[in-house]
């Protein structure tokens, strides 16, 4: 196990070396990661405190020395408030596409691996999955459990799965015909062990790339959940940060230094996850290079 | 007693258009450190018979009639529990295409540690050195066992997978096709591989192919089957240099000689019949240039002509004379 995982990390950095695009999503991923981690630390203030300047209210400034990126309507510093946006972002994305490549890859797995009866009912499942619009549903569930940020994830994960558990069924489908197959299943091995041990690795490199895209959907969804007002209302995100800035009018005061740059962050990130699930694409279609 | 005995085996294929007699009644014994080369073209039931003998037939077949006695006991009342303890252990099957048996997201060590602690009961310690020895008896270096599949060649997988089959000492093993994909120099050596572990480890062999050399080379015994039945079976030296059937005659020709570069290829005209509804006659009458009217309504019984040599033809006598005429173009031409 250790060995595999030590060829993978290998392989990743050569392949990244080699592929530009799969090369520049990692590094922003890396740079969003560290801020992430070092947020206390970068940012100059505590992002929900209303700033004062020698008992003087700081709302509405611009940019200067003081306030980077200049404070809100309520006198909170905008630049400390990005810097902290970096945290449920990252959140929301990893554990949505966690829960994504877990749920679609059983399903998947399952469905594709036993077929008949069982690939009925969880591909009529991931139909129904298919069939509820994404965003109205994740408002609805958020509307219905209460605005936390463990609810969007859930609300995601709930239905992001669909695209990986189609996808990963019909590669199984061709896998599970594979000769290693019926040399695991003559020699005696239990289906648990032909799923997981044997099936399961060569569909692996499938399940993380649609980790990547999930990502990137669960980041830009949570914006668009917080933008709309349905986010949690205690956590400052990017999405949070825009809706702030549109409902206190930023716009049409020109206050572009408010939610220009979450605009900007969120575009970065999800455009790194998109520019690494088309790097992995590369490795299991090598031929897409050629265009 | 023999090691392995087929007594009237019989094997179904339930399909759309009926039930399909694959094979039809063979029999044939085979004893410790023995070699049996089962022979004939594509679809005349060769794998379908060895897969019947260690229980990995498709779902759609299934088996009416006849016995498969390893070591004196009927292996097709055993459960598939107990089968499974026999597979590898006892019987090892090498399949066509086997080198694709190799799962590829493991290296070549990891199948072979799985195997050798699971169905070996070895420790790791014990089976690496194991793995290494088995590796080097089929003349790989120890470092490839690092590995993955396909940073093997074609020989080199088929080597492995050899070495797989022999990794916990089976008393015999079934090998489909073994070298079919490989340039004859690998096959060269492959066999006499082969040949050689069979020698130090004592173990029988039951060898598929339709390339008439390879059992030259490897087997002591043949089988010709046809259509799914055996049509002639006998020391691999009589065959080859008498054979008694005409299918057999047939099968010789259509190798081409190196030592008669300008000879034409022999082929036997038609196709086997389709095994649905099999003509009641010999099977192979309609493409038999000696066929008689008799051989169109009396099916013939495998019959002992030399020691133990058997054949299942009306034709008995003068078969020098058809020897000779199977090696002319104008005999065969005449059957159609």
């Amino acid at each position: 196990m250790l060995n595999v995982l030590k060829n993978v990390i290998k392989r990743t950095y050569k392949f990244l070396l080699n592929d530009k695009f799969a090369l520049a999503g990692a590094l922003i991923y890396i740079f969003f990661i560290i801020i992430a981690i070092l947020a206390p630390y970068i940012a100059p203030f505590n992002p929900y405190k209303m700033q004062t300047v020698e008992g003087q209210f700081m709302m509405n400034k611009s940019p200067g020395d003081r306030f980077l990126l200049g404070t809100t309507d309520m006198g909170r510093d905008i630049f400390s408030q990005l810097v902290y946006g970096v945290r449920p972002a990252l959140l929301v994305g990893f554990t949505a596409a966690f829960f994504v490549v877990i749920i679609g890859t059983l399903v998947g797995l399952l469905a594709g691996y036993y077929g008949g009866k069982v690939d009925s009912v969880l591909m009529r499942l991931t139909d129904v999955a298919f069939g509820i619009p994404f965003i109205p549903f994740v408002i609805v569930l958020v509307g219905f459990l209460g605005p936390n940020i463990w609810n969007i994830v859930m609300a995601m994960a709930l239905l992001l799965w669909r695209n990986t558990a189609r996808v990963i069924r019909s590669q199984v489908l061709t896998v599970r015909e594979r000769s290693f197959v019926e040399a695991a299943k003559v020699s005696g091995a239990s289906d648990f062990r032909i799923i997981f041990i044997y099936i399961a690795p060569n569909i692996l490199p499938l399940s993380f790339l649609y980790g990547s895209l999930a990502m990137g959907w669960a980041i830009l969804t949570e914006a668009s959940v917080s933008f709309l007002g349905f986010g949690d209302p205690d956590v400052i995100s990017w999405g949070y940060m825009l809706n702030d800035a549109y409902i206190s009018q930023a716009l049409t005061r020109g206050a572009y230094h408010w939610f220009v740059p979450p605009g900007i962050c969120i575009m970065l990130i999800v455009m790194a996850g998109f520019f690494i699930g088309r790097g992995s694409e590369e490795i299991l279609h090598p031929k897409l290079k050629e265009y | 007693m023999s090691l392995l005995e087929v007594d009237n085996l019989n094997i179904n294929y339930e399909t759309n258009k009926g039930i399909r007699k694959a094979v039809d009644g063979i029999s044939f014994n085979l004893d410790e450190s023995q070699s049996l080369g089962l022979v004939g073209e594509s679809g005349c039931g060769k794998s379908t018979a060895v897969k019947g003998i260690i229980g990995v037939q498709p779902k759609n077949a299934f088996i009416p009639e006849g016995k498969i006695r390893y070591k004196g006991e009927n292996i097709l009342d055993y459960s598939e529990n107990k089968m499974n303890d026999l597979r590898w252990s006892e019987i090892s099957f090498v399949p066509q295409a086997a080198m694709d048996s190799l799962n590829p997201v493991y290296t070549v060590k990891n199948q072979f540690l799985e195997v050798l602690k699971s169905k070996g009961n070895m420790e790791k310690k014990k089976a690496v050195k194991r793995a290494k020895n088995l590796f080097k008896k089929v003349g790989l270096s120890e470092g490839l066992l690092n590995y993955y599949p396909h940073q093997f060649s074609g020989g080199m997988k088929q080597r492995a997978i050899i070495a797989l089959a022999l990794a916990l000492k089976p008393g015999l093993i079934i090998t489909d096709e073994p070298v079919t994909a490989l340039d004859v120099i690998v096959q060269h050596q492959i066999l006499r591989e082969v040949k050689e572990l069979r020698k130090e480890f004592n173990i029988s062999l039951i060898m598929i192919t339709h390339d008439i050399s390879v059992i030259a080379k490897t087997c002591e015994y043949i089988a010709v089957m046809y259509a799914g039945k055996i049509v002639e079976k006998g020391p691999a030296n009589k065959i080859l240099k008498e054979p008694l059937h005409p299918y057999t005659m047939g099968l010789e020709n259509s190798f081409p000689d190196i030592t008669k570069p300008d000879k034409e290829l022999i082929s036997i005209p038609g196709v086997p019949p389709d095994l649905i509804n099999p003509p009641s006659g010999c099977r192979f009458a309609d493409r038999c240039p000696f066929a008689e009217d008799i051989c169109y309504s009396e099916s013939p019984e495998l019959k002992k002509i030399d020691e133990d040599h058997y054949s299942a033809c009306i034709h008995t006598e003068n078969l020098q004379k058809l020897r000779d005429q199977s090696g002319e173009v104008e005999t065969w031409r005449r059957a159609i």
